[in-house]
């Protein structure tokens, strides 16, 4: 093993559903490391499989899901747990922010009462002793103004903003490990979302969280995210540190596309020509193509690929033996463009 | 204005298709009691901007910033409290009923959710067809699908949709439709309020394309409301920065990002390239008595006189075409020659 051994080591995970238009697999063998205080982040369009992985973490999969691979966190198995035994991990080690504030927060109970359900179902995690002053402390360390107020607060009374940190200030109640965030920012506007994300970003430094952040916001992602993880169609097709990602670019054809799809580039305008856009769409999960599920939208795309699975290519690794990391992309063809 | 700039439609010597003049818009809250004084809300106060034909203008600011409510006002959805609209030589808010609807075929709008926006019980072709008819523009029977067809491939749809449903679009499908009905009368103007904000990275790229080159093919006017200020960047000429419904900075595009002037600008674009860490600043608090500096509270370089006054337009004084950059500030405009 490597220097560190990692908070959450997920092995070949892989959910399968039976839907009306026959079996599909929306994870299918998603294999990453999530390691200390490191923040990584779940990248691609929707219908990618990136919020089911998460999902999957906490056990919460759909009825009828079929779950196999492994999940370790700390050294310990949790995959195949009885809900029982989810519950112990939910929350109290390994939180979740979901991605819609509004409808994640239950409109008839009091911000307080929400906030107490936690502590209350959980008393293992953690000894509290004088819960309304916990519960005023973690309000006002997610940043909002009159915790008083708030714990008496409805969720319609308050804007999304403030919704999104009373989800922050729910999962982190408990101090997990690890922080599950899907698409955390979506709902907000600019400012908003920038606070949210330094909210976050202070959370990892000050309590070496580790954190999944699930987007398809690339500058989200830029701001924060130590490690990438692209996923398409259900696989993962690239795994990559975020400064190369981003300084020396990815080597998937798919993550190249992604980047250039999005106007970041500096003094580029509709005058220097039309944006990148990907052509075509996502392949529906029940009628994937032969070979590599990019192949049909892939300008690097050959007879290979569209006949063979394409295998992972592990990126060029350092000589030390302890290089562990996982990176690399699942293309016959990796690396910058021809 | 300057003589040099000649006007891009070359038929016309008016080279403004848009002017906003003074545009308020106060909002009153519903009483607490029976017995409780009116309390009014202004979401947009004062707002004076002049949008040059076949330009994209974008409109940026956080939510509450009054943006869709301006964009609403301008499409005459919403009653401006005072101020005027002038489209085209026209005073838009002295037209009432008949002569209003008429005038509404040459100013659309595209709408941010394409899932709500859209009648599910209605197909595409009675979707797009519904604008033509109100009109009196129906092409005859026998050219009707052909000319529908040719607008649905202009939005990068096929003909072929026409006899569909929006339930079985993406979004990304779905905002095309919206764009088909919002084109379907070749309006001068087409206002797109967040029209990409709920879709797919790659899918919003396609989208920004098409709104490209229905300014620059079909030469429409856009005025393009966002938060995406990478967007921004890449479509607008011209932009307009509005915060809690004061416009606080403009000018062309390019400029206003290269060196903003105003301090929420500053702030604002600065956003762009940290590492969200700019600004950790509260949520906004209650709303503040304008007309004074709805900034100042939070702003790094304000003075005490910003607490007092309001803060003065200064519109700067260097040859920036058809849009000369302008503040409201009580810092004086840098030294605008500078900038090439």
């Amino acid at each position: 093993m490597g220097e560190e051994t990692p908070l959450l080591a997920v092995r070949n995970l892989t959910v399968r559903l039976t839907t009306a238009q026959g079996e599909i697999i929306p994870v299918h063998g998603v294999t990453f490391d999530v390691h200390p205080g490191e923040i990584l982040a779940i990248v691609g369009e929707s219908g990618s499989g990136k919020t089911l992985t998460g999902l999957s973490l906490l056990g919460l999969t759909p009825k009828g899901a079929r779950v196999s691979g492994e999940i370790v966190l700390r050294g310990e198995s949790i995959g195949g747990f009885s809900d029982a035994r989810w519950n112990t991990i939910r929350g109290a080690r390994i939180g979740l922010v979901f991605q819609e504030p509004q409808s994640a927060l239950n409109p008839i109970l009091s911000i307080g009462t929400q906030i107490e359900e936690i502590l209350l179902s959980h008393p293992e995690a953690k000894v509290i002793t004088d819960k309304a002053s916990y519960i005023r402390d973690l309000l006002t360390r997610v940043g909002l103004p009159n915790p008083d107020r708030i714990v008496r607060s409805y969720p319609h009374q308050l804007s999304g903003g403030m919704r999104q940190r009373v989800m922050i200030a729910m999962a982190t109640a408990l101090e997990p490990e690890l922080l599950i965030l899907d698409e955390p920012t979506t709902a907000l506007d600019v400012t908003m979302a920038s606070q949210i994300l330094s909210l976050l970003i202070e959370e990892n430094r000050r309590r070496k969280t580790s954190m999944i952040l699930i987007s398809h916001d690339l500058s989200v992602v830029r701001s924060c995210a130590g490690h990438i993880m692209v996923m398409y169609a259900g696989k993962v097709v690239e795994q990559c540190a975020s400064d190369r990602f981003f300084l020396q670019g990815p080597d998937h054809p798919y993550s190249q596309a992604l980047l250039r799809s999005r106007p970041e580039k500096e003094g580029f305008t509709r005058s220097d020509g039309p944006l990148e856009a990907i052509g075509g769409q996502v392949p529906p999960l029940w009628n994937l193509p032969e070979g590599c599920a990019f192949a049909p939208r892939c300008p690097r795309a050959d007879d290979l690929c569209r006949r063979e699975t394409p295998p992972w290519k592990p990126r060029q690794k350092s000589p030390d033996p302890k290089d562990t990391s996982l990176e690399g992309a699942l293309c016959f063809y990796p690396g910058a463009c021809p | 204005m300057t003589p040099e700039n000649p006007t891009p439609a070359g038929v016309d010597s008016d080279p403004y298709l848009l002017e906003v003049s003074g545009l308020t818009k106060v909002f009153e809250k519903p009483r607490e009691t029976f017995f409780s004084k009116k309390q009014t809300i202004t979401a947009v106060e004062q707002v004076s901007f002049r949008i040059p034909r076949q330009s994209i203008v974008g409109l940026v600011g956080e939510t509450g910033s009054g943006k869709t409510t301006l964009g609403r006002m301008i499409m005459r959805l919403v009653d401006p409290t005072s101020g005027s609209i002038t489209f085209d030589r026209t005073d838009l808010t002295a037209l009432r009923g008949e002569s209003l609807r008429r005038k509404r075929k040459q100013f659309q709008m595209v709408f941010q959710d394409p899932y709500s926006s859209l009648d599910p019980r209605m197909t595409v072709r009675s979707i797009v067809e519904e604008p033509l008819a109100a009109h009196d523009l129906l092409p005859s029977r026998q050219n009707r699908d052909e000319a529908l067809g040719a607008l649905l491939t202009r939005v990068g749809l096929r003909p072929a949709d026409l006899d569909r449903y929006p339930k079985e679009f993406s979004g990304g499908g779905r905002q095309r439709i919206g764009i088909a009905r919002a084109i379907a009368l070749k309006p001068d103007l087409l206002v797109a309020d967040e029209p990409i904000a709920s879709l797919d990275v790659s899918i919003g790229a396609q989208i920004i394309n098409l709104f490209a080159s229905l300014n620059l093919e079909d030469r429409m006017t856009l005025l393009f409301i966002s938060h995406d200020l990478s967007v921004i960047r890449y479509l607008t000429d011209y932009v307009v920065i509005l915060y809690r419904g004061l416009k606080v900075e403009s000018g062309p595009t390019k400029d206003v990002f290269a060196n903003p002037f105003h301090p929420y600008s500053k702030q604002l674009l600065s956003s762009l390239s940290n590492t969200g860490e700019g600004d950790t600043s509260r949520d906004k608090g209650e709303p503040l008595s304008l007309p004074l500096c709805p900034f100042h509270e939070l702003c790094p370089v304000r003075e005490p006189v910003c607490r007092t006054e309001p803060p003065p337009v200064r519109t700067g004084t260097g040859v920036n075409g058809l849009w000369p950059r302008d503040m409201a500030c009580h810092q004086p405009l840098p030294n605008e020659e500078q900038t090439p």
